[in-house]
């Protein structure tokens, strides 16, 4: 997978979630599979 | 080394039910095509999730694999989805440290996917309260 393909990915997947009622100080992080034994961080945040 | 029954532990919970409370979470999402996505929740340090319903819909049969971790421990692996709206009846659990997702698209379209769950939150200081009181009962 090159970077372009990795990034467009990331973007369609941030665009398309959605998330609500988790209760405050929840941590949530998405990542994406891009090789047999790495992860790239897609979004974290810490609901408030 | 004291085994608990998660029924002794839930029964507990239902007696102690009135200090704690309900969330209803909901999360959709889109995975591209050919894509593994993990997603980990983690709740807040003073907290116990105990999941008490799980429904999972999915906008194809047969495309998406779903692993479910609970503190490290797996509760499901590489389940397919086979039905639009799953009602996960075993996936009633305990989460401590994190709860993690594994969800793989297998198609080579892209895919929507929900879920919604209905839990409730525990203090942690209580729920090692009902841990002592089960241990002691067993």
């Amino acid at each position: 997978m090159d970077k372009k393909e990795i990034e467009k990915k990331k973007e369609k997947i941030r665009k398309g979630l959605r998330m609500s009622g988790l209760p405050k100080g929840t941590t949530v992080i998405v990542s994406m599979k891009i090789s047999e034994d790495k992860n790239e961080l897609v979004y974290a945040e810490v609901s408030r | 080394m004291v085994m608990i029954n998660l029924r002794d532990v839930k029964d507990s919970i239902a007696m102690w039910r009135r200090g704690f409370y309900e969330f209803f979470v909901r999360v959709d999402m889109t995975i591209p095509a050919s894509t593994t996505l993990t997603v980990e929740f983690n709740p807040p340090i003073d907290q116990v999730w105990f999941k008490e319903d799980y429904k999972l819909r999915a906008d194809a049969l047969d495309v998406i694999k779903m692993s479910y971790y609970s503190d490290g421990y797996p509760v499901m692996e590489e389940v397919l989805i086979g039905e639009n709206e799953l009602h996960l009846e075993q996936l009633k659990t305990f989460t401590v440290r994190s709860a993690l997702f594994v969800i793989e698209n297998t198609d080579t379209v892209d895919h929507d996917m929900g879920v919604f769950e209905r839990y409730l939150v525990i203090p942690r200081r209580e729920f090692d309260k009902i841990l002592e009181e089960v241990e002691k009962e067993v």
